[in-house]
Parts: C-alpha cells; structure tokens; sequence
C-alpha cells in the first residue's frame, strides 16, 4: 500500500480507530499493529509475506537462542546464522542476478561464452529495510545491548512495523523494541505535529517529487544525447525529486508512527545545506548512514586506524552503500564518488572548516555559500549515475554538461519533450520547501511550529502548505516511492 | 522533538483545541468543495453531462439513442433534444471516448426501457490515440459505481469514490490550474471547438478564412486527431462493449460518421478506417451512416470539424431518413427536408 494512495486514507484511520479502542491493552495494541502491518504489506503482494514473517521467526529464534546458550562460540553461530539468512534472502532477491551477469560479461570480455541462469525474480519491496532492521536486534542481543524479547508479538510488529517497514528509516532494536514493550502515550500536540510532518511529507512528495518525476523519467529515458543545459535541468529536478521523495516518504512515517505514540529516528536534516560531503551523510539517510557506520565502519577499524586504511574503510563502506541501494554498477559508481568526496577530510582534514565559523560576516557569509555549492554540486554530479540507465550514458551526460552546450537555452528542448509545465510547478515547489526548510533548519520538520509561535506565521504556512498540495500535486495518478525498489 | 516542546505551560494543547480544530479545517475544506462545485466551468459541465442523461432516461417516447463526442453533440443536441416531439436524444457531450458513451448508454438503458436503437458516432478520430482517455473520466466514472462495475475504472474503487470529491479530483485540478495560469497571462489561446462564434448566426472565425486557410487548418487539425486510428485498443475495447451491450438487450446499433470538411477526413489512412468498419462489423454493428461528406458549404460550419446551426439542421434532415424508423420529424422552426 502506498501512503499516497486512496487505501491508505481509508486504512489509516481504520488502525487508528481500532488501536485507540484497545489503549488499555498493550498486547492487544501490538497484535492490532502486526496485523495491520501486514496487510499494509500484503495489499502490495501477499505471497512475500512468507518472506517477512519466515525471516522474522528466524531472528526471533536466533535471540532467544542466544539466551539460552552461555558459550560465546554457540552464540556466535547463531549470530552468523541471523546474518547469513538475512544477507542471503537479500543477495538472492537483490543480488543474484546481477552477480550472474556481471561474471558472464567479465568472461565474456575474456572471449569464454558461458549459458546465462539468470531467473526472473521479483525484488520484494522494502526487504532492504526490514533485514537490516531485524539485523541490528540480533547483533545487540548478541553484544548483549539489548535484551532479546519472548513475546513473538511484539518482535514480529517491530520488524513489520508498517509506517516504516517498506523504506525506513531503519530503526535500531534499542531505540524502537523499547516502545512496543510498554504503553505509548499519544497527546494532542504529538498528535497534532504527526499530522502536520505528515502534510509536509505529502507536500513534499506529491508536489516536488512528483512533479520532478515528470521531468526526469521524461529527459532521463531519452534515447538521444541532451544538450548540457537539458542535463543541468534534469539532474537538478533528479536532486530534488529523490530527495523530497524519500524524505518525504520518512516524514509520513515518522508523522504516521506519532499518531500511534511512537517516535522514530529522523531521517532528514536539510541535507542539500551541507557544507560537506561527510556533513551531507550525516544530514542524509540518517538512519542508513548510521546503520553502515556502527555495522560496517566501525567494525573495520573506524577511525582508530591510520590515516591510510581509514581511507580505505570509508571507500569500502560507501561502496557497500552504494550496493545497497540496487544491482547496479551504476550505483557502486554513486557509492565510490561518495568514498572519494569523503577521503580528502580524513587525509587533510576541512581546510575551510574555521572560516566557516568566523565572527566576521564578510568571511563566514561568503565562505558558507561556497562550501555549500561545491558540496552540492558534487553530490549533483553522484546523482547523475544514481538515476542514469548505465555507467556509460551517465559519462556522456557528465561529457554534455562540460560542453558548451550547457550555455544554451533548454527551454525549446523541455517544451519539446512536453516537461515544461510540470518543470514549472516543480521548481514553485522546490522554491517553496527550500526556503521553508532554510526557515525551520533546526527543526524535525518544515512545519514544526511550536504552540507559541504567532498564530499569523503557523496558520498561514499550513494553509499554504495545503493549498499547494490539492492545486500543484502531480494529477497522473499515484507514483511510487523511488526507495521501494531498493 | 519531545511533547513538552508543545506542551505550553501557559496554554496547553488539549485534545479538545485539536479537534475544533480538526472540525474547522473539514468544515472549510467542505464549503471549498462545494464552491467549486457550483461556482466553476468544470463542474457545470459535469452537471450537463449528468441533466443529459437524466433527461434521456425521463424522456417519454425516446427510441433512438445517440453518443459520441462534440461533432453529434454539436449537430444534434440542440435541435434533437430540444424537440418534445422527437423520438430520438442525444446524450453526446464534447471530449467523450468510447468508454464515456458506453457509460452513459448503459445507463439510460438501465433506466429507459423504450430504446431500441443506439446511434454511436464511429468518426474515425473516435477510435485515436486522442480519445484513449478522455477529460470527462470523472463525470463517467459516476456512472461505473452506480452500476456497480469496476471494469472502466482506472484506479480501482477507492480512487475513483475520492475522485468525486472535487478537491481530489485530478481533471478538475488540471483545470483549474489552467484557468488560474490563463487568468496570470497577459494573452489567451483562442479555445478551440465550440463556443468559437463571434456572433451568433452571423460570422464565425471559421467563415471568415479563405479557403485555402480552411483547407491547411484542417489539415492541420485531422492530421492530429487522426493520430493512432485503429492501433489503440482502448476504443475498440469500449466499442466492443457498446456493441456486447446492445447485442444482450436485442438492439439494433449504427455507426454514424458526421460531417467535417473534406482535408480533415483525408487525414484519416483509408486502411486504418477499412480495419475500424470490419472490426465494428464483425462485432454486431447493424450499419454505417456515412455522412462526412455530406455538407460542404463553409456557412454550414463553425470550424473544420463541427457544424453550426445551419449545418445541423441540415444534418437532421438528412441523416433521420437513413435510420430505421424516424427519430426526428423536424420542429416548426426547422422544417425537415425529407
């Protein structure tokens, strides 16, 4: 099920309406929850929901086997059992494919010619998400951070928690466990701020990501190479529309998640006024980032290595990342970029870091724009083979985009391609959300107005809000979130 | 961010505040609905499509049933439906496909009982990539619930019930965005189609052009309504249907071809439209009345592919003879020449 969908307006309130009902019974509440969750899951297809729930009783298993067992060995093994099942549920569905080909391709530049098995196999939507999520519970029960649960109840709901469960964030055992493990109270304004982030992640999906997709799915899959300016134009609207689209997917299921008394970890934190690569990752996919530093960073050796393999771990970990997110070399692309932005800060440290931060406003101003508009354009540039169809035609865009081609006019070619208007409302809604996130920087979401703040600044921010969701949201129907095929 | 950050020690944030609150913004968003349902262009034609049908449903005496899009709404609605006398009715509304006319014969159908004739327009542009989908979906879509099928809804259940909400509904916000960008710029495309007199019964834009301009806007326009004639599925789908529909309650269906001039049906490839009529055939189709030849005067037209008054009530006269029995004997004001 989509949150942008009609379902979900009708299903929402449906869980609420139970959920409340049963406020005096925790169990009951978390049944309700895990029922929910799953038919939220099974709306998409319900045979996947085999898959949920058979990794999920192993995970469950494998924790309380580690209660029962005292021998670090015995433990371990069922660690590497959660893991091995979990990482290879997702190598299957996510990976086997690609692996298969790019070993025939590799023998093939060789002039061997081996038979392709590849299989038609369908990725289950958010299996990325939810074994990473099971994965952090085995791990601290087995780093004995967190105690393992025996109510299968309660575990089942944290692992298909359905607000978050299809694209995050990735909650950690030790953050979100806890909350299903005692009674969630809901207030007014906790509940009212759950349905203003929500707006906002409707706000954002509906009439910056969409919008965007228009022109991006429309310049993206031309088959002819574009002019510069073309280019410059899709792979800005391509920032913006991945960006709104998950965050605004993350700030409906941390509004979603508030209806129902929980909290989850921020996703988002204005990642496009970074100053930084390394400060753009811990603005973006919070809960990712972080994921891939306590579990893979940092188990490497982090940063108390030398300067050298600290170099080679950050590569190694956004590469990683970078598979994560799809069986693409063009993704291991994106994942390297990101390493390579990242390794100069470890080898020589932010050279620009203290004028940044210096009382004269003449040399902070200045200085914060330009770190500002380098980070970003790098991370432009990363987005190009993110979105590209294949490594190649992500050079030839980048080729395009340093040719003088990027000084000409692209408006003939948008009016031609039919993405114009949609251009239009997507750069009125990407104006709208920049200067709104600028004003709120500091705050969880664009909309987070305290009850003290001038009933003249909020109401008219939600109003506005609103109106430009029922007037410039995309009209061709509902568009999938870009992270459900990771 | 933690409840306390909300919760003021000076005025708390009580369940209560939140939902007058709640009650305010739904009461708002209810008169908005309402306002645009009654106060917009968009939804005054919703209102005619649906006065349409209901009209041909109450009618006593209605046998013959006519759909299709503005070239029948154009040349019968006015005289046709306005004929107390006339055993016909057209239910033909600008920018129906084939799955709007479907809708709207099966449901007068559900509640006339007198019908035994449906005339459809089988114009070629009817069966182009242009009448795929249409902008009056929604008004149709009414029409599906009512009965109960899910077959010609887009979304499925849940969308289209939310798509009567005029807020919600995609076409109308389309609409209305471009009314509020027509009504920010300083110069407004010239509509196309009805309405472009400039003085009732005197001159149009279209009589005023030479014929060579005639020729080349024609053209023009054929060329692109012509577009994908018989390679989309979606009409021959929704024609299928009509026919399947009129074939379960023994009626008899023809296939009208109305008048336009003669550059904007050259468009149209003869093999795709010879491929149109044998699918048509071979589905049940009684007869084609072809009449796209039929009037060539400018003075009989508004533009090159709808006609005026005049042109209608010359169409009436020649095209009532051409089916089974007569649907229209002509108003007093209109004397029709058998």
């Amino acid at each position: 099920m989509l949150f942008n969908s009609a379902e979900y307006l009708l299903f929402l309130p449906i869980v609420l309406g139970v959920y409340w009902s049963l406020s005096k019974q925790l169990r009951a509440q978390n049944a309700w929850v895990l029922l929910a969750s799953y038919v939220f899951y099974g709306w998409w297809d319900w045979r996947f929901l085999a898959l949920l729930f058979g990794t999920t009783l192993n995970d469950y298993l494998c924790a309380i086997g580690m209660t029962r067992f005292e021998h670090r060995s015995q433990r371990r093994a069922l660690l590497t059992a959660s893991i091995v099942v979990n990482l290879g549920v997702l190598g299957f569905f996510k990976y086997y494919n690609f692996f298969v080909t790019s070993f025939i391709d590799a023998f093939a530049r060789l002039g061997v010619e081996l038979h392709s098995p590849t299989l038609k196999v369908i990725l289950p939507i958010g299996i990325s998400f939810y074994t990473f999520q099971a994965l952090t519970y085995t791990i601290s029960v087995y780093r004995g951070t967190v105690k393992p649960t025996r109510d299968p109840i309660t575990f089942f709901a944290y692992v298909a928690f359905f607000p978050q469960l299809v694209a995050g964030p990735i909650e950690r055992a030790g953050h979100l466990l806890p909350q299903f493990q005692k009674p969630r109270v809901v207030s007014a304004a906790g509940f009212a701020d759950g349905l203003r982030q929500m707006t906002w992640g409707f706000f954002c999906k509906l009439v910056v990501a969409d919008n965007c997709a228009v022109v991006v799915n429309g310049l993206f899959d031309q088959p002819v190479p574009l002019a510069g300016s073309v280019v410059l134009v899709a792979s800005l609207c391509f920032a913006f529309q991945i960006y709104a689209d998950f965050s605004g997917y993350s700030h409906i299921a941390l509004g979603t998640a508030r209806l129902l008394g929980f909290e989850l970890m921020q996703n988002f934190a204005t990642p496009y006024f970074a100053q930084s690569v390394p400060e753009f990752w811990r603005r973006w996919h919070i809960s990712l980032s972080t994921w891939f530093r306590d579990y893979v960073y940092i188990p490497l050796g982090g940063s108390r290595v030398g300067k050298g393999h600290q170099a080679l771990n950050l590569m190694a970990t956004f590469m990683l990342s970078g598979l994560w997110h799809g069986a693409n070399w063009t993704f291991v692309v994106w994942g390297f970029l990101h390493g390579a932005y990242s390794v100069p800060r470890v080898l020589i440290g932010e050279p620009l870091a203290r004028f940044a931060q210096s009382a004269n406003a003449l040399v902070r101003i200045p200085t914060v724009l330009f770190r500002v508009a380098l980070t970003f354009t790098l991370v432009l540039v990363a987005w190009i083979f993110f979105r590209a169809r294949d490594v190649r035609t992500a050079f030839g865009m980048i080729v395009q985009l340093l040719s003088p081609s990027l000084l000409t006019s692209p408006v003939a070619a948008l009016r031609g391609f039919g993405v114009l208007s949609s251009l239009g409302y997507a750069a009125f809604g990407i104006a709208v959300l920049l200067i709104l996130e600028f004003l709120q920087r500091d705050k969880p979401h664009a909309l987070a107005f305290d009850d003290q703040s001038p009933l003249l600044r909020r109401w008219p921010a939600y109003t506005a809000v609103a109106a430009f969701v029922l007037l410039l949201r995309y009209t061709g129907g509902s568009l999938d979130f870009i992270y459900f095929q990771f | 961010m933690t409840s306390s950050t909300f919760n003021s020690e000076h005025k708390p944030f009580s369940w209560g505040r939140l939902l007058l609150q709640f009650a305010s913004v739904l009461i708002v968003f209810a008169f908005a609905n309402v306002a645009v349902y009654y106060h917009t262009e968009y939804f005054e034609k919703a209102r005619a499509n649906h006065e349409l049908v209901d009209l041909a449903a109450r009618k006593p005496g209605v046998r013959v049933l006519f759909a299709g899009d503005s070239h029948v709404a154009e040349a019968l609605n006015g005289g046709l439906n306005a004929d107390p006398k006339a055993t016909g009715f057209s239910v033909a509304f600008r920018g129906d496909s084939a799955r709007e006319c479907f809708a709207k014969i099966r449901r007068v159908l559900e509640l006339s009982k007198g019908i035994d004739t449906i005339a459809v327009s089988v114009d070629p542009h009817m069966f182009g990539t242009g009448r795929v989908e249409s902008s009056n979906r929604s008004f149709s879509d009414r029409y599906f619930i009512a009965d109960g099928d899910s077959s010609g809804l887009r979304q499925g259940w849940l969308p289209t019930l939310l798509d009567q909400v005029p807020l919600f509904n995609d076409d109308f916000v389309q609409y209305l965005r471009r009314v509020l960008l027509a009504s920010f710029s300083t110069h407004r495309s010239a509509p196309r189609g009805a309405g472009e007199i400039l003085q009732e019964g005197v001159a149009t834009t279209w009589q005023l052009l030479s014929d060579d301009e005639r020729a080349e806007q024609a053209r023009r326009t054929g060329d692109m309504d012509h577009r994908g004639v018989g390679q989309e599925q979606q009409p021959l789908f929704w024609y299928g249907r009509i026919l399947e529909l009129a074939r379960e309650r023994h009626l008899s269906v023809i296939g009208v071809r109305f008048p336009v001039h003669s550059e904007y049906s050259a468009q149209a490839s003869v093999a795709d439209v010879a491929n149109v009529d044998e699918f048509l055939h071979s589905h049940g189709l009684t007869k084609i009345v072809d009449l796209h030849d039929a009037l060539a005067d400018p003075g009989d037209f508004e533009d090159e592919d709808h006609v005026n008054q005049t042109g209608a009530a010359k169409l009436l006269a020649l095209l009532a003879p051409r089916l089974d029995h007569l649907f229209y004997a002509g108003s007093p004001a209109e004397p029709a020449q058998h």
